[in-house]
């Protein structure tokens, strides 16, 4: 374990760790986890992570980014922060080394976190992340060009990824986070990533994350985003990899005439059980949220879709909706959707709807009619259907993920 | 005749009154085998029916009670009386029924007229069918319209091929509850081809304090036939807590149509934990129209099991929840055959802090093809202290399907009431009458009746939220 | 024309019901005045064990709902299972239980 941080962030590790050793993983029983069983898996067998946190401070210039931070089986590769924003006091660390000098303000955030810990990966992300990365935008500042956060993850063990992203009053930021695998033949990793958004009143960001793992792999992901004031989050996320995917992003509208918009694509295919969960958490009046999810499952392929919106008695005006997606591309497919609304306002709008169906007969024979092969007309259809939703991403976000996308088809036709 | 007593008086909620018990004979407080054998003796039952009951017992013995739904944690098993007998004998027309009973439906409003429209009345006080009668058509027809009990010694083949086939006693702790001490409810058989066009009624009333409610209904809808069959109950306030647990198994045969409607009006004290399900056949349709007003606790998803080709299941359930009250419904399709379709509509409306939650399940199987469902929620949320959840979960294993789900929740819209207000209304009478629009849908499926009854309720509802 | 056929158990081994593994598969062995009969030992509803369920005139009733189960060919005879189980043949010999490695054709 690390024997240069602090002694306050050894103290949070060790008590999560507690946390950890007290707790057992989630069973079927638990609602959050009726749909996903961890019985065949052998948690335990990956490890614990082994190496310290790295510390790169973001030295180099970027090219066309406003900032870079690239990871490879643990190292960091690359750390670039164009000047002209260090200067404005953007910061854009790896998590280690961010944690040396930045006392103030990551202690309470930490601190937050292990109060937020309420099951058994939360509890061992805690303890045990080494990569990360930390992005600080200050007050008033905007940054057009994105920053890329990317993590390559190969071999087997386990990689505990951990950003934290905090913009001050009326910052303005986008960031592109890929966790990349490569197919080693071994038995893939076990990645248990966190995400942590504060976002000042009036801030603004824009933050795509891409999951892109081997078919080995076990993937799981929690991300907490709370917005104050007028602030506004875009959220996009594609889960396009790994054997078995279990995530849940909670945000929290806990300011006055917030705005969050949680995007999602995933593509599930045979062997792999894919388990999302959103939750549109409506704290304070005039909130506004819209989630919209596109999944599509192939043969073999099972998915599992959880939303909720959740309205607190205070929270009037609020304008909630959800829209979820299965496109079911062959037999064998399995696809649950759960939207679920609890309104404890009268004073909202609050919808949802979800449909599950496969591609229109109509439509593929229109394209087959016009010299399309059934696997061409197919894919053209599937992009499509997620290009609707990738097309307003950044495209070093976008075209990769859609390519990623027909890689997969390929395979799985 | 006796008059109620004056501390009976309940105020404006003119159900509100009950009679001095007239149970003859009662069983202890309580449950265990004893009681059991005792209400199967007390029938007269074969002794495969006494068994069935014992392994019902022990079943729910074991069950746990659910860790999701409605708060049931007042509910005390050990408090509950589980039978009581009024009458030795059961009579056979209207002027053998013992004069406070025939009161009692005079001030439910019941109009003399209406009893011409009833195709044989089964009523029901205390778990026993004490009025029973039917009309020759029916009998001519070979409808068979009766008790239970009656069904269990007078077509025992029949009733053993279907009893217990669709709700099992180890499908829930209520379900296992009502198989051990059912008392009452209906049989009915409908032969192939017979199309039964007056609706068939029954009435339930719980009467004693603290007393439980078990009436058992099984329908069995025979090849290319049609029924439609009602079910309206009222109940007395009183102190401490009743229970009613019903089953209601329907088989709806091949090419046949079975509606149940239901409006249930149980009065603000009474836990109503009921199983219904209908398992529908090749080209068969089943429709349950539920309408859920009263009760402290509602638990109530009627379903519809989808098995042979060309079914269809339509699910229509509103519910009101008001001061003190959880009304936790909705309903369950589960498509197992392929070229079927399922509908189902579900509307609530809550108020004074009442909350209204749709519970759902759509489920389609493996390798089936053509199957179309369409789930729409609607919740109305009509002051600040109310609450709405909607809870719907789809389950789906095939690809040549075509699934529909979507849920709204608001509240009465300013701009809606400024307009019928404008126009010389009243707050009141604007509120009910946008109430009145939402639940059309629900009020145009049910006989004329109970549309009179049911919007005089909610109009009565409405007039306490406003001023 | 003998498919391979595996010993699952001795009559003497078991009362009324118990389970074995055939090749891979759970599968509920029942002891019945009738016969002997094997399914497949996990209900097709939900996850749960048929060979803990109650046996009545050759019928098994799952223990987590009741779903009935035909133990003469698997086929649902009560909801609210709607899918068959598989059945798998059994023969007896010199009071040892062999069980055929391929389940009966539907």
């Amino acid at each position: 374990m690390s024997n240069a941080e602090p002694a306050w962030m050894e103290d949070i590790r060790g008590r999560a760790r507690e946390q950890f050793e007290s707790m057992p993983w989630p069973t079927t029983s638990q609602e959050e986890w009726r749909r996903t069983d961890l019985a065949p898996y052998d948690l335990g067998s990956y490890g614990s992570s082994g190496p310290k946190p790295d510390a790169c401070y973001g030295e180099s210039e970027p090219a066309g980014v406003a900032g870079q931070l690239r990871f490879e089986a643990g190292g960091c590769v690359d750390s670039a922060l164009a000047s002209a924003l260090r200067e404005r006091g953007v910061r854009l660390l790896s998590l280690g080394a961010a944690v040396e000098s930045l006392e103030t303000p990551l202690k309470g955030l930490f601190e937050e976190s292990l109060g937020k810990i309420d099951d058994r990966f939360a509890a061992w992300q805690l303890a045990e992340w080494q990569t990360g990365a930390f992005l600080y935008v200050p007050d008033g500042v905007e940054v057009a060009e994105p920053f890329l956060i990317e993590l390559e993850a190969a071999g087997t063990g386990l990689a505990a990824p951990r950003i934290v992203v905090i913009l001050g009053t009326g910052a303005r930021a986008t960031v592109v986070e890929r966790i990349v695998g490569t197919d080693t033949g071994r038995d893939g990793i076990l990645c248990n990533a966190a995400l942590d958004l504060h976002l000042g009143d009036a801030s603004n960001l824009l933050y795509c994350e891409a999951q892109e793992l081997d078919a080995k792999s076990l993937y799981f992901r929690r991300a907490w985003a709370e917005l104050g004031r007028d602030t506004t989050l875009r959220h996009f996320t594609a889960q396009l990899g790994g054997r078995l995917v279990k995530t849940k992003i909670d945000c929290a509208l806990a300011g006055q005439g917030s705005d969050a918009r949680l995007d999602g694509a995933y593509f599930c295919s045979g062997g792999q059980h894919v388990d999302i969960r959103t939750v549109q958490r409506h704290l304070s009046p005039k909130g506004t949220s819209r989630a919209n999810y596109r999944g599509a499952i192939d043969s073999g392929g099972n998915a599992v879709f959880q939303g909720l919106i959740e309205v607190g008695e205070g929270a009037s005006g609020t304008d909630a909706y959800l829209a979820s997606k299965s496109l079911i591309l062959g037999d064998g497919a399995r696809a649950d959707s759960l939207p679920t609304l609890k309104i404890g306002n009268n004073d909202v709008r609050c919808s949802h709807g979800s449909t599950t169906g496969r591609l229109s007969d109509e439509e593929l024979f229109y394209l087959e009619s016009r010299g399309f092969s059934p696997e061409d007309a197919r894919e053209m259809l599937v992009i499509g259907y997620f290009e609707d939703l990738l097309g307003s991403t950044p495209t070093s976000y976008g075209a990769p993920a859609l390519e990623r996308i027909r890689h997969r088809l390929h395979r799985a036709a | 005749m006796k008059a109620p007593s004056p501390e009976l008086d309940f105020g404006e909620y003119r159900h509100g009154y009950h009679f001095p018990d007239e149970s003859v004979f009662k069983t202890r407080k309580g449950l265990d085998e004893g009681v059991v054998n005792a209400i199967s003796e007390r029938k007269g039952e074969p002794e495969w029916m006494r068994q069935y009951r014992l392994r019902a017992l022990a079943t729910f013995r074991k069950k746990a009670m659910p860790n999701w739904g409605a708060d049931l944690s007042a509910l005390n098993f050990d408090e509950l009386y589980y039978y009581a007998k009024p009458l030795e004998q059961r009579s056979r027309s209207w002027d053998d029924v013992p004069a406070s009973i025939k009161e009692t439906f005079e001030r439910i409003g019941i109009p003399e007229a209406e009893r011409k429209f009833l195709a044989g009345v089964g009523a029901q006080y205390d778990s026993e069918m004490v009025y029973h009668s039917i009309k020759e058509d029916l009998s001519k027809l070979g409808v068979i319209f009766s008790d239970p009990e009656t069904a269990v010694r007078e077509h025992p083949d029949l009733v053993r091929k279907y009893f217990g086939t669709v709700i099992p006693y180890l499908d829930n702790k209520f379900a296992a509850l009502n198989s051990a001490v059912w008392s009452g409810g209906s049989f009915v058989y409908v032969p192939k081809g017979v199309k039964v066009e007056v609706p068939l009624q029954a009435y339930f009333r719980i009467n004693a304090q603290s007393f439980g409610q078990f009436e058992r209904t099984l329908i069995i809808a025979d090849e290319g036939s049609f029924v439609h069959y009602i079910e309206g109950c009222t109940a007395p306030v009183y102190a401490t807590e009743s229970l009613h647990s019903a089953v209601v198994e329907i088989i709806a045969l091949p090419g046949s149509r079975v509606r149940y409607t239901t409006i249930q009006n149980w009065s603000n004290d009474v836990y109503n934990l009921v199983t219904k399900r209908a398992m529908v056949h090749k080209d068969a349709i089943v429709e349950w129209v539920d309408g859920n007003i009263g009760s402290r606790r509602t638990m109530k998803y009627p379903s519809v099991y989808l098995v042979g080709e060309g079914a269809r299941g339509e699910i229509l359930s509103i519910a009101f929840a008001g001061k003190g009250q959880e009304q936790d419904t909705g309903g369950k399709a589960v498509h197992a055959a392929s070229h079927t379709s399922s509908v189902i509509t579900a509307k609530s409306i809550s108020k004074d802090g009442g909350v209204a939650s749709y519970r759902g399940l759509l489920k389609v199987n493996e390798g089936l093809r053509d199957v179309r469902s369409r789930v729409v929620c609607d919740a109305l949320i009509l002051d600040e202290k109310s609450s709405s959840n909607t809870f719907p979960v789809m389950e789906i294993g095939s690809d040549r399907v075509s699934i529909e789900h979507e849920a709204r929740v608001s509240r009465i819209s300013e701009e809606q009431l400024f307009y019928l207000m404008s126009r010389g209304m009243s707050e009141a009478e604007a509120s009910f009458m946008i109430v009145s629009g939402f639940i059309d849908p629900l009020i145009k499926q049910l006989p004329m009746e109970y549309a009179v009854e049911l919007n005089r309720l909610i109009e009565l509802e409405m007039e306490g939220s406003v001023g | 024309m003998a498919e391979p056929w595996v010993r699952a158990a001795a009559l003497s081994d078991f009362a009324e019901s118990t389970r074995v593994e055939i090749a891979g598969q759970p599968i509920a062995l029942f002891k019945t005045p009738s016969g002997l009969y094997a399914l497949d030992d996990i209900c097709s509803h939900e996850y749960s064990r048929l060979s803990e369920g109650e046996v009545f005139e050759d019928e098994v009733y799952c223990p987590k709902h009741g779903s009935r189960f035909s133990l003469r060919d698997g086929s649902v005879t009560g909801l609210p299972a709607t899918r068959p189980v598989r059945s798998w043949p059994v023969r007896v010999q010199g009071g040892e239980i062999w069980i055929a490695s391929q389940p009966v054709e539907r």
